[in-house]
């Protein structure tokens, strides 16, 4: 039984005895709370450093298999796009199986194989597991790239860029990144058109043979299998894959945050809703002791639809279909975030408010209700999540590439019960900033940038691609005589203009 | 160390191994017509408590569309004994998560709890179907929140409008031809009365479905649903008699604008018979066969070899009334809308003049099953599953039989089928344009 450690963990639910008649004005109270176990994945790991994770489950007669690489951060710099490329061109044939031999077994077998940079998974019926765990070994270690599926893609790339050109959503998402974290950070960083032109199929590769190799590298696999023998033909598949060197890698220092809160606006004239995200750098690591507090805090704060944002923005004001707030956690750097998504006559007071809930959330100690419930949520959280196998699989993955104490999971709920209202309060100070942070605007300037303005909040432009621009010149109420279309035309002209500066 | 002790595990897990292939579940009626479902799995300790209610868009006056997604957000505002505001934080007080989604057809509110909480579930459902609290005030704040989540879900986003663009063109009298989110300016024009009148047409217990799936105690959960939900009253018998549509049989063509997008589309767009009806079956098979992986005919074709889309696929979109079966396709550099047409139509001529391949259908079969296995994987999927199948098709048993009408369907018949439907003077062929195409 050693094998198996189960750790039972006492949830911390009220329980009470047996319900008398029923009172349906009363909330009815929970029953005992049940017992639940976390099991550990089998682990195994090969003389290449390939570590081998095995967690089984013959719930349904279906496997999983996952790769994933633990990586440094990549930077792409000039050549950015030559990740994507390379993920795009993968599982496409294998140096001895043909693009086409290949594409039609995994159809045949009803079965899914994907290959991206940062990992793969296979996916299949337990009677066709062991053909795709070759399959994918070989796809991994082996794969066909050539010059014709190389211009392919890039060609595809290219479009997809310019596809998400007028994509409020996309462009929020790249510009938010680039400002927050700087254009040549690797968080930061983004694929243009110009960048994707630079990568050449040798890029492609050199790309493959630095980063595709087993150090640090898991495999993880899942449901209806017999852990000896699946490992033994893991081992079969990936004892040749060679092992690479050790790399270091040096990372960029990203942007500082501001100074005082500013406002980057993005202006997007086809858009009917502005995307609001404020956001300022933070260093948090799960292993950091603060790390359940600020999980707490974010959830009262913005993390769930009873959050002091949601109930502000969506529910009192109906600014939103959904505020919310995110605190990241990384090795080297993250984000704290709050935003919404709102019409554009609301924006300057969506700003406003979205301060001004944070400032609350800082000033004042949150109501025990409010912490209670937020705790609740995690552990029921936690519990909900032990319905999928894949969850424990994830826990040890976490654990290693995380440097979390071996403990971290057995422990989690009792941490995260921890949590006090003075917790919460210091680390709302010390994580979360409406000050020293940037308001990332994206959205229709001729009807929202007057507004902004008057919340006396500095405002910087940028352009879509996050380059700083002067304010640029908001069309004015349609004179007369001119339609709509013809306005639109010389807007759009006028907006070229400004843009073409800084296109490099 | 660990090597040496996986046998005994191995041996340990085999014992323990149940067949859960088959979805065992129970099913009966309250005296006022609620239909229950319970779906006992114990795996993990947690539950899904969940009503689907028979009411979506097609069954609103025409003149006040987006009434039942509408109701869809009004009934968290709270109920007699759960004030307004407190829905959400009662469940997650409690470990849980909910949520509800509305499609033409139906409603559908569920919750997911840790097991020791299912009495609560069954409280808050049985209080949003008996009492809620339909005031101005939450109709008030709902306006407001659904027209941003039109905005977010529609207006900004791009190729945001290209089903409402295809339903309106589709259908001339059937309700289908409207959307789901409906019309802002209806929303705005309806009293409080009218949505009073709507809760108490549609939401009553004989136009409801409840599942409650997990690690329950049957005899336990009876007594509940029993307490909580059997007091309530039935509604007057909902009669629905929807328009019929003409067949289509001169080709359409429409055009449409978006400013939210650079590259165009074009779609394809077929009139398609219920998901209930066994040709709807097969035109799944044929989308699997058209679309699914990178070796299906028009992925193959178009985007790989001849490298003139950036994408391109099939959609069945089948719904309770009727289908729409949809090919669409974004051209890649200077290829036309026409050209992905022409390219789209030599395929389905094809399936119309040829069987498709021994080894295709074979291969579409074992998609099917493999997509079947996966489907029941969740507690909160099979509860999902239990009650669409009863209510919308009419039998639960399709949760472990609908494959064997999948491994039923022949080349043959997928011929028959591609002939009967797909044809070019059945169709609606959509321009998706960039706005700055408009002249």
């Amino acid at each position: 039984m050693k094998t198996k450690l189960y750790i039972l963990i006492a949830v911390f639910f009220m329980s009470l005895g047996v319900n008398a008649q029923i009172d349906r004005s009363q909330q009815p109270k929970p029953g005992p709370a049940p017992k639940i176990s976390l099991e550990k994945p089998q682990e195994f790991e090969l003389k290449n450093g390939l570590k081998i994770l095995v967690v089984e489950n013959h719930k349904l007669p279906r496997v999983s298999f996952n790769i994933a690489f633990d990586r440094e951060p990549v930077l792409e710099g000039e050549k950015a796009g030559v990740t994507a490329l390379l993920g795009a061109m993968l599982a496409n044939g294998t140096t001895t199986i043909s693009k086409d031999d290949f594409n039609e077994e995994i159809d045949f077998l009803g079965a899914r194989l994907n290959i991206g940079f940062g990992g793969g998974s296979a996916n299949s019926l337990t009677k066709y597991s062991n053909r795709m765990l070759e399959l994918l070994a070989d796809a991994t270690m082996n794969p066909l790239l050539t010059e014709e599926e190389f211009q392919k893609e890039k060609e595809k790339l290219i479009e997809g860029i310019k596809s998400d050109a007028k994509s409020v959503d996309a462009i929020a998402g790249r510009a938010g990144g680039a400002l927050a974290y700087g254009k040549h950070h690797p968080y930061g960083e983004f694929v243009t058109e110009e960048s994707v032109e630079a990568v050449t199929l040798a890029d492609v590769k050199a790309y493959f043979e630095k980063y595709f190799t087993p150090n640090n590298t898991y495999l993880v696999i899942i449901g209806d299998v017999n852990t000896k023998s699946v490992v033994k033909l893991a081992k079969k598949h990936f004892k040749n894959w060679e092992k690479a060197a050790t790399m270091t890698t040096e990372i960029v220092e990203p942007n500082t945050n501001p100074e005082a809160l500013e406002i980057n606006f993005i202006d997007m004239p086809n858009a009917v809703q502005s995307n609001i995200s404020l956001t300022s750098n933070v260093k948090l690591k799960m292993s950091d002791p603060d790390y359940h507090a600020v999980l707490i805090a974010n959830k009262i704060l913005g993390g769930g639809f009873n959050s002091y944002l949601n109930m502000n923005l969506r529910e009192e004001h109906g600014y939103t279909y959904g505020a919310r707030s995110s605190v990241g956690t990384d090795k080297y750097i993250s984000r704290f975030r709050a935003g919404a998504a709102v019409r554009n006559a609301v924006t300057d007071s969506a700003v406003v408010e979205t301060i001004k809930e944070i400032k609350r959330f800082q000033n004042e100690p949150v109501e025990a209700d409010a912490l209670a419930n937020a705790k609740a949520k995690y552990v029921g959280d936690f519990v909900l999540a032990l319905e999928r196998p894949s969850t424990i699989a994830q826990y040890a993955i976490n654990t290693k590439v995380n440097e979390l104490p071996e403990d971290f999971y057995a422990t989690y709920l009792e941490k995260i019960n921890a949590v006090t209202i003075e917790d919460v309060n210091r680390v709302a100070n010390l994580y979360f900033t409406a000050d020293k942070a940037r308001i990332v605007v994206v959205g229709k300037g001729s009807e929202v940038v007057e507004n902004l303005e008057k919340t006396g909040i500095p405002i910087n432009y940028f352009d879509t691609f996050a380059n700083p621009v002067e304010k640029p010149e908001f069309s004015k109420p349609i004179p007369e005589g001119v339609t709509a279309a013809t306005i639109l035309e010389s807007y759009i002209v006028a907006i070229l203009e400004v843009l073409k500066p800084s296109m490099q | 160390m660990k090597k040496c002790l996986c046998s005994l595990a191995t041996l340990l897990m085999i014992t323990l191994t149940i067949s859960a292939q088959e979805v065992k579940f129970e099913e009966y009626d309250l005296s006022n017509g609620m239909h229950v479902i319970l779906h006992q799995d114990n795996t993990a300790p947690v539950v899904t408590t969940s009503v689907m209610y028979h009411v979506g868009a097609k069954d609103e006056n025409p003149e006040r569309t987006g009434f039942a997604h509408f109701f869809e957000h009004l009934l968290f505002e709270g109920t007699k004994n759960i004030p307004k505001g407190e829905w959400f934080t009662i469940v997650t007080s409690n470990g849980g998560s909910n949520n509800a989604n509305t499609t033409d057809d139906r409603t559908y509110y569920y919750e997911v709890f840790p097991s020791n909480n299912v009495e609560l579930g069954l409280w808050m459902e049985s209080e949003r179907l008996l009492h809620p609290v339909i005031n101005q005030d939450g109709v008030d704040t709902q306006n407001e929140v659904v027209k941003e989540e039109k905005r977010l879900r529609v207006d900004n986003s791009p190729y945001g409008k290209f089903l409402e663009m295809i339903k309106v063109n589709m259908f001339k009298k059937h309700p289908y031809k409207g959307t789901t989110i409906g019309k802002m300016a209806h929303l705005d024009a309806a009293t409080l009365e009218e949505f009073q009148a709507f809760n108490k047409k549609f939401y009553i217990p004989n136009n409801a479905v409840l599942v409650v799936a997990g690690d329950i105690d049957v005899a336990a959960v009876k007594v509940m649903i029993e307490d909580y939900f059997g007091p309530i009253p039935r509604g007057e018998d909902i009669v629905r008699n929807f328009p019929k549509e003409d067949p289509i049989t001169e080709p359409m063509r429409a055009k449409a604008y978006d400013p939210n997008i650079q590259i165009p589309a074009v779609m394809a767009a077929y009139r398609t018979p219920s998901f209930k009806e066994r040709d709807s079956y097969v035109l799944s098979m044929i989308s699997t066969y058209l679309s699914d992986g990178k070796t299906s005919k028009l992925y193959k074709k178009i985007v790989d070899d001849k490298k003139m889309a950036l994408q391109v696929g099939a959609i069945d979109f089948s719904q309770e009334d009727y289908g729409t079966y949809i090919l669409y396709g974004l051209p890649l550099g200077d290829v036309s809308l026409d050209d992905l047409v022409v390219e789209m139509d030599e395929e389905i001529a094809k399936l119309q003049n040829e069987l498709i391949s021994e080894r295709d259908y074979q291969k579409i079969q074992n998609k099917f099953e493999n997509n079947f296995v996966s489907s029941n994987s969740s507690i909160e999927g099979i509860a999902n599953s239990l009650a669409r199948y009863y209510m919308l098709y009419g039998d639960v048993n399709l949760i472990n039989n609908e494959i064997d009408i999948y491994r039923s369907i022949t080349r043959e018949e997928i011929k028959m089928v591609a002939n009967k439907y797909l044809n070019a003077n059945q169709r609606l062929v959509l321009e998706y344009l960039p706005e700055s195409d408009k002249e």
